[in-house]
């Protein structure tokens, strides 16, 4: 398995100059800055939904008092902090699938196939973002029960999910399983 | 529709899709056929995830990492070692009984299976074969699930509705959980003695336990609060969470001090991503049920069910043979979002009470995470020490046959179960 690998980043290392690869190597620096502001973007919401929970927990139960939107923030930073992440799930393989047939296949039908359901995957985001798309322009004249932002909010970040999953999925497509691993 | 959505999924799940896209695929391909708008997908996909009882899922999950970053496994490691280190299989019995206390920390079997991996493996290498070492914290993280806090049980309380609480759920659990953490440490001490593992550990020394029990204090009261407040109904699971991840800074910032304030986006990002798998099971899976309701698939099952049997243990024994197969080829919380409002449904119409059938449904999934091939537990630990998973499938048999064991045992004695929340009014 380690000779196909290191097979695979020598033959990865000779196309480095062609421009299917630069194109890719340019895809995934790209990916990889948008993946920093995403990260910081998790550790934000996340942040924001911890502690306007426990916030509200310590108004309640020390101070008999509590925010009314509080339940719906801590809701709406909650969403976010679940479809932000789910392309960062897609990078670091996260996502759980099962193996028991595929790694049974000689290692270049595995790769074909892999590169195959990512291309799927990708049909099913492009989906997603369209159906997100429209249930923002749905939703944007409605606002949200006890916050003045419309309700359109919940959905922009299945359309950021959808985009950037898309765009996770497209150079698994290009540059097969081991794209993080053999590009720098 | 249904059959083309659930083929659909099937057929790419084995082809290698992540569960939570084949799921999703299923859905869209119901969505197309049943010819409803595209906006159908994102809608129940939020409808799903937009909820507050899932909320401590994450939190919970930022708790475990908090009190790992906070060197409470050191600790814990410790305090099990001065107890049960001496005994035949000692470093096993200190790797379960960590991981019981872990389990009532963090809720999840994937996080205690990374905790313990990564702390626990140095030291078993020195000891054990590493194998022997992966089943051992294979099946103790496997417990995180079965002793409360439990992510399982929350989104199975989530999708059976109000027929059955979490706090019950969490109450139920605990004999089981303490009944099967005491069966793993006599399979550990009956391997290590017939493989005739060496002595781990110091002597046993009062002193010294009282010494580790006053450090480790502070982690085994966390679970007395939280899952104390949430099964007495002073909060709920999501507030319980919060105050799990409270506390848990506090541990970090102020006893061991060994949490920095730069550890915090690394940890919450940790959680995240791995609360986004749950997440994209639970919003794609979603899609799927809204398919089944409009078919009509759970009164249709119901009445299929209901033509076989009249008997109330029939139907449990049949179910459990279901969802053994379902918990070898699904990922546990799809399998969750998908069968739970088709089954817990039914099994109201037979008079099983809601508590029990739902701990076993959550049970039996739980053992599936430790089932081949979709065994999730698996990919963790050969992932941290690199055994192939075939060598540990096969060492970790014993452990997951003690797991159906107990099933069966709840399923002949239902008390197990339920004796507990009886007795504290669930």
């Amino acid at each position: 398995m380690s000779l196909d690998i290191n097979h695979r980043k020598e033959q990865q290392g000779k196309d480095a100059s062609r421009p299917m690869n630069r194109c890719l190597s340019t895809a995934v620096l790209f990916l990889r800055w948008l993946d920093k502001g995403s990260y910081w973007g998790i550790t934000l919401v996340m942040g924001m939904m911890v502690i306007i929970v426990s916030v509200q927990v310590v108004l309640r139960y020390l101070f008999g008092a509590s925010i009314d939107s509080a339940d719906e923030l801590a809701r709406l930073f909650f969403v976010w902090t679940i479809f932000l992440a789910i392309p960062h799930g897609i990078r670091h393989g996260a996502h759980v699938g099962i193996d028991l047939v595929i790694s049974k296949l000689p290692s270049v039908v595995e790769e074909q196939l892999f590169r195959i359901m990512s291309l799927i995957s990708m049909f099913l985001m492009i989906m997603l973002m369209m159906g997100a798309w429209q249930a923002i322009l749905d939703r944007w004249p409605e606002l949200m029960p006890t916050l003045p932002i419309t309700s359109a909010v919940f959905y922009i970040v299945l359309l950021i999910c959808a985009v950037h999953s898309i765009l996770h999925l497209a150079v698994l497509v290009c540059g097969g399983s081991k794209v993080w691993e053999v590009l720098p | 529709m249904t059959l083309i959505a659930i083929g659909l999924f099937l057929v790419l799940a084995l082809l290698g899709m992540p569960l939570a896209f084949a799921i999703g695929i299923g859905a869209l391909a119901g969505v197309w056929f049943l010819d409803f708008d595209l906006v159908v997908l994102p809608q129940r996909m939020m409808h799903a995830v937009n909820s507050f009882p899932l909320m401590a899922i994450p939190l919970f999950m930022l708790a475990g990492e908090l009190m790992v970053r906070a060197g409470i496994m050191d600790r814990l490691i410790s305090f099990a070692n001065s107890m049960v280190g001496r005994v035949h299989g000692g470093l096993a019995h200190v790797t379960i009984t960590s991981g019981t206390i872990f389990a009532s920390v963090s809720g999840a079997a994937v996080a205690s299976a990374s905790a313990m991996g990564s702390t626990l493996v140095p030291s078993m290498r020195k000891y054990y074969p590493d194998t022997y070492s992966s089943a051992v914290i294979t099946a103790a993280a496997n417990l995180g699930p079965v002793i409360p806090p439990s992510n399982a049980m929350i989104v199975y309380a989530l999708m059976a509705g109000s027929s059955v609480s979490v706090g019950g759920l969490f109450l139920a659990g605990i004999v089981p959980g303490i009944i099967l953490a005491l069966s793993f440490m006599a399979i550990a001490t009956w391997i290590s003695w017939r493989r005739g593992y060496p002595l781990t550990g110091d002597k046993f020394n009062l002193r010294n336990v009282l010494q580790q029990a006053r450090k480790a204090m502070v982690i085994i009261l966390m679970p007395v609060i939280v899952v104390g407040g949430i099964v007495g109904g002073v909060f709920t699971a999501t507030e319980g969470a919060a105050i799990a991840v409270i506390y848990s800074a506090f541990i970090g910032f102020f006893i061991t001090k060994k949490l920095k304030i730069t550890d915090l986006p690394i940890c919450f990002f940790k959680a995240a991503v791995t609360s986004s798998m749950v997440g994209a099971l639970i919003a794609f899976a979603s899609v799927i049920t809204f398919i089944f309701t409009i078919e009509m698939v759970p009164l249709m099952l119901s009445e299929f069910i209901q033509s076989l049997t009249s008997d109330p243990l029939t139907f449990i024994l049949l179910t459990m043979v279901l969802l053994i197969i379902v918990g070898m080829l699904i990922e546990s919380n799809a399998a969750y979002i998908m069968l739970v409002p088709l089954f817990a449904p039914v099994a109201l119409i037979y008079g099983i009470d809601p508590l029990y059938f739902g701990f076993l449904f959550m049970y039996n999934l739980v053992v599936g995470m430790m089932t081949p091939p979709v065994g999730v537990l698996y990919f963790v630990m050969c992932g941290i020490t690199k055994v192939p998973m075939t060598e540990l499938i096969k060492e970790s048999m014993p452990f997951v046959i003690c797991q159906f064991m107990l099933l069966a045992l709840c399923i002949a004695f239902p008390s197990i179960v339920t004796a507990l929340p009886r007795l504290l009014g669930y």
